[in-house]
């Protein structure tokens, strides 16, 4: 299988040099196309600054993160936008859908900003409810869906603009148990389905297990790296 | 410091940048209030001094009939007995006896109409500014042949210093003709237009010669001691000088239009000041809202925790209150500064005409002390009724919906 | 598109706030539309007057008559003049006049008074004079059977010489040649009133005018009406231009009454100073408005950010709604302003004591109601919202997805 994200000697320092924390510390990791895989690790071991690195949003004390060969370290603004845009799909902790807009008018606002014809957007918008269970529930406001219906509907906006890869930072963490394992199963399946590259990053025993590929996080450094 | 106003103190500082920013509004409203009251005071302070001070007086004697048709035959022959009338009055500090009369002024080439006014030189100094607006020549001796022509006048005439003009004009009680000839001894520019180019200075005397008045005069210009006493048209002096057919009035009453311009002003200053005060008010209202919206979960808390309403409206009132006093501050300030620099360099209005007084680069703001302390009391007020709303909103959040919307 | 919804969505998302912020920029509007429709009409009204009253639009004098008014500075009448003007097809009618002062003296009592020497014919489609005979009759041009011609004089010039019609009037003045000019006229007609502009003249025959005075065949001044006074500057250029090198300058009513036209200009100029002011005042608060919102949105903007959104995407979206929220006050400012506006417009008020500025008096206080009046005023606000919000759009742009989501 060939490398989609390739980290090398990544690091992420905070603070000034007296008080440094050294969040992440001279990571070297390879994410293959097709994984589902979970970073885990404590409260404060790295696990958010490693997912916002790899998606570009934030930029490494030192150290290189490549995506598909490309080093995101060289795009502009902009660059990034569009790479962001056209090839990571990212999923919140706090849902963070835009909450004027509806469900489907939430997945259809990335297919816009890729410039997707109306008529197309409208046809995926209703394919990638029904995948992630949410048909008929478009045209709600996320004000009037649950959590789980919430990240569900996270999900599909990631997953609209066909990325490489989604990014998910603790997506269950503001689920109830039997909604976390309900998404992280919906999740698998669109990962098998589609073939979808998924990292997320949990502390939640029950969530990681699902995984098959673990890499445990321990004050910014990598532990172990596990497949199973 | 009692605890409710350190809490309502803290909580405006909490988002500095809009406290700022509201407190700037508020302030801007005040500076803006303050310095049209300063520029309204200044403008009128020019048109009433250039009505009472430049050359009318502030009261002025005449016989009944003689202000509107200017008639020469309407003259007062009592003039010794009303002069030993002012002389006694302590609040009259001047006064000035003149004939008036329209006549012809003709130059070598040319010749015009005008107001030919013979006046005592001694007199009319303590009355009328003709002496220091004076810019070539000399001003009046009583001699004969002197006579004082405005600017205006001058340049319509093509005359000069020590050129000679001919006044004709017709006699009372008959109306035959009298012409003599004069040498212009002096011009003057009051910067009024009707002054500079329509009138023209005598001796008394020889303005009685040529209109054959005897004794007799049309007008007796007033200068009081305090300026003020000339408003009121009740006074004592006024109604002994008001004798033998003849009437005494204040400068309100001869220039009725002056008046109804100091009305008009009071309208437009309220005008003015209720349009920005509630700019402001609105200002202030969204600004509490978005800083209640803000606290909503902790409004929540601390009405779970028991705080009554009125507790609660209380503190929005205050933090209103210290907005206010913040925005006075600034528009103290602001206010201050700007009327101060108008007062000392004027305002640059363009040549502006207003009444025949030219005003160009003469207004200058006048600082009053109810424009920086009645005006920031109504700014208090005004914040703090603005608060009204905003604050019995907050008093009526239910906590356990508070509680969760925070979420 | 989606970017409207957006906008429009988040403006009803906090309707008080956009209520509020909308009142203050709509109460904006509503003052700059009223001020605009007030002060234009009023002075439209005023130039109006004069212009057609007594002015006209045009008027070409010798030299720099105008200014330093001179007997000597005439015009020859002539056929060069008249042929100029009876071409342009913009000039309705013109009319030539003789100035002079004199002493007029009746009924043992005398006055200085403006004489006027006018067409006779012309002048009764140039001016408003015809219309305001009080007494008498319009006069004629030829003399009576006793050898006097007639005259017209103002109100205040009869009541000061308690003349009436039928009366003589004698009028002593100097000759443009020297020469002590007097002579015994017949008052046909009283015209105008205590106040208008005619009060203090007396109005003359033009050929009795030009015998008075010594200037055969000689005019001071052709007065020219035009169908408005907005194409004045335009034609007068014309003129001039058709009228080179003969000494003469054409002058628009700008320049006729310069005094007025100056402080009209400072006035106007004072009035967009004040809504100047109260522009500005109204917008710090659409700035707290924009400002606060955008920081209570960090996350949301964090987001937008973190799934492609362009920054600049960001910035038009602030803009957009500002924008918006603007257009939307101007229609509540319009609904207000358009009664107010047109009450003002047909109807008006009419001031007890008239003001004089720059020598005009200005008594009627009157709308304007032209598309300029309520476009301006749109596009002031509009402008003003989408500047204000810039400097929040470009912060809200430059939200980082990290920090954006970091803050809980």
């Amino acid at each position: 299988m060939e490398s989609l994200i390739k980290t090398t000697q990544l690091c992420r320092y905070f603070g000034t040099e007296a008080i440094q924390v050294k969040a992440l510390d001279h990571v070297d990791l390879e994410i293959s196309s097709g994984e589902f895989t979970a970073i885990v690790g404590p409260s404060g071991s790295g696990k958010s600054t490693l997912l916002n690195l790899i998606g570009g949003l934030d930029n490494p004390t030192s150290g290189k993160v490549e995506l598909g060969g490309t080093d995101i370290a060289k795009m502009t603004g902009t660059e990034l936008s569009n790479f962001r845009r056209d090839h990571i799909g990212f999923v919140f902790q706090a849902y963070n859908l835009i909450p004027v807009l509806s469900a489907a008018e939430n997945i259809e606002y990335v297919m816009l900003l890729q410039g997707v014809a109306a008529t197309e957007r409208k046809q995926k918008v209703e394919e990638i409810l029904e995948k992630v269970g949410m048909q008929g529930l478009g045209d709600r406001r996320p004000a009037e869906l649950s959590g789980g219906q919430q990240q569900r509907a996270a999900v599909a906006r990631a997953l609209v603009s066909k990325p490489d890869i989604i990014l998910a930072d603790e997506p269950t963490a503001n689920l109830d148990s039997k909604t976390g394992i309900g998404l992280l199963d919906m999740m698998k399946q669109l990962n098998e389905e589609l073939n979808v590259t998924f990292v997320f990053s949990t502390h939640d025993e029950k969530i990681m297990e699902r995984a098959r590929r673990l890499i445990h996080l321990a004050d910014g450094e990598i532990e172990e790296d596990e497949i199973r | 410091m009692p605890l409710t106003l350190v809490l309502a103190y803290r909580n405006l500082f909490r988002n500095t940048r809009r406290t700022v920013l509201t407190s700037l509004m508020i302030g801007c409203c005040l500076a803006a209030l303050i310095l049209t009251d300063g520029v309204i005071k200044g403008m009128l302070d020019v048109m009433i001094d250039s009505v009472t001070q430049t050359f009318a007086g502030e009261g002025q004697v005449h016989r009944k009939g003689f202000r509107d048709s200017l008639d020469t035959d309407l003259y007062m022959n009592n003039i010794d007995e009303l002069e030993a009338t002012l002389k006694a009055d302590k609040s009259i500090a001047g006064y000035s006896v003149r004939t008036i009369a329209g006549g012809m002024i003709s130059s070598s080439y040319h010749m015009t109409g005008g107001a030919i006014y013979g006046v005592s030189a001694e007199q009319e100094a303590g009355v009328s500014k003709l002496k220091q607006a004076i810019i070539q020549g000399s001003y009046l001796s009583d001699g004969d042949a002197e006579i004082l022509i405005g600017k205006g006048m001058a340049e319509l005439l093509e005359v000069d210093l020590g050129d000679r003009l001919v006044v004709t004009l017709a006699q009372v009680d008959g109306g035959d003709l009298s012409q003599a000839l004069f040498r212009v001894s002096g011009i003057f520019q009051f910067g009024m237009r009707e002054l500079d180019e329509n009138v023209t200075f005598i001796s008394l005397a020889r303005g009685r010669e040529l209109l054959g008045t005897g004794q007799g005069a049309h007008e007796i210009a007033i200068r009081f001691v305090n300026a003020e006493d000339a408003e009121d048209s009740n006074l004592p002096i006024f109604k002994q000088l008001s004798r033998n057919g003849n009437e005494a009035l204040g400068w309100l009453e001869i220039n009725p239009q002056i008046g109804a311009m100091i009305e008009m002003v009071d309208y437009s200053t309220l005008i003015v000041g209720l349009v920005l005060y509630l700019l402001a008010a609105l200002g202030i209202i969204n600004s509490m809202f978005m800083s209640i919206y803000e606290r909503i979960y902790e409004f929540g808390v601390i009405k779970a925790l028991g705080t009554r309403p009125g507790q609660l409206i209380q503190l929005i009132l205050i933090e209103a209150l210290l907005l206010g006093i913040l925005g006075s501050i600034i528009g103290l300030a602001l206010g201050g500064a700007l009327t101060w620099y108008f007062s000392v360099h004027g305002i640059p209005l363009g040549e502006f005409e207003f009444e025949g007084i030219s005003l160009a680069d003469k207004i200058r703001t006048i600082p009053a002390v109810n424009q920086f302390v009645v005006f920031p009391i109504w700014v208090l007020v005004l914040t703090v009724v603005a608060g009204i709303y905003p604050a019995i909103f907050a008093s009526r959040i239910v906590p356990s919906r508070a509680l969760q919307r925070a979420l | 598109m989606l970017l409207p919804t957006l906008a429009l969505r988040n403006i009803l998302r906090q309707r008080r706030r956009s209520i509020l912020t909308a009142l203050s920029m709509g109460g904006g509007y509503l003052l700059l539309s009223f001020s605009f429709s007030l002060v234009y009409g009023s002075y439209g009204n005023l130039i109006d007057m004069f212009t057609q009253d007594h002015t006209g639009h045009i008027q070409i004098h010798f030299d720099n008559y105008l200014k330093k008014p001179k007997l000597y500075k005439s015009i020859q009448a002539n056929d060069e003049v008249e042929a100029v003007l009876d071409k342009h097809a913009e000039i309705v009618s013109y009319a030539a006049r003789i100035h002079a002062a004199a002493l007029a003296y009746g009924n043992n009592k005398s006055a200085p008074v403006s004489i006027v020497g006018i067409d006779v014919e012309r002048e009764k489609t140039t001016s408003m004079l015809v219309k305001k005979v009080k007494q008498g009759t319009f006069f004629s041009n030829v003399m009576n059977e006793d050898g006097y011609y007639s005259a017209m004089i103002g109100y205040g010039v009869a009541n000061s010489l308690r003349l009436k019609t039928g009366n003589e009037l004698v009028l002593i003045s100097q000759g443009a040649d020297g020469s002590i000019a007097n002579d015994i006229y017949i008052v046909q007609g009283i015209v105008g009133t205590m106040t208008s502009w005619e009060k203090n003249r007396v109005f003359l025959p033009l050929n009795a005018a030009q015998e008075f005075l010594s200037m055969p065949g000689k005019v001071h001044e052709y007065s020219i009406l035009l169908p408005s006074s907005d194409a004045a500057r335009e034609v007068a250029e014309d003129i001039q231009s058709a009228l080179a090198n003969s000494g003469l300058k054409v002058s628009p009513w700008q320049e006729i009454e310069e005094t007025f036209y100056k402080s009209m200009q400072a006035d106007i100029q004072g009035n967009y100073f004040s809504l100047g002011i109260i522009v500005f005042i109204v917008f710090i608060g659409v700035l707290n408005t924009v400002v606060m919102s955008v920081l209570e949105r960090t996350r949301e903007f964090g987001v937008m950010r973190a799934i492609g959104t362009n920054p600049w995407r960001i910035t038009l979206l602030i803009i957009l709604e500002t924008c918006t929220l603007a257009l939307f006050s101007c229609a509540i400012g319009f609904v207000v302003t358009l009664p107010l506006i047109a009450w003002f417009t047909f109807e008006g008020i009419q001031l007890a004591q008239s003001l004089d500025i720059g020598g005009i008096p200005y008594d009627t206080l009157k709308g304007e109601f032209t598309l300029p009046v309520f476009i301006i005023p749109l596009l002031v606000i509009v402008a003003s919202a989408a500047v204000v919000s810039i400097p929040p759009g470009i912060r809200a742009a430059r939200i980082t997805p990290v920090e954006a989501l970091g803050s809980h």
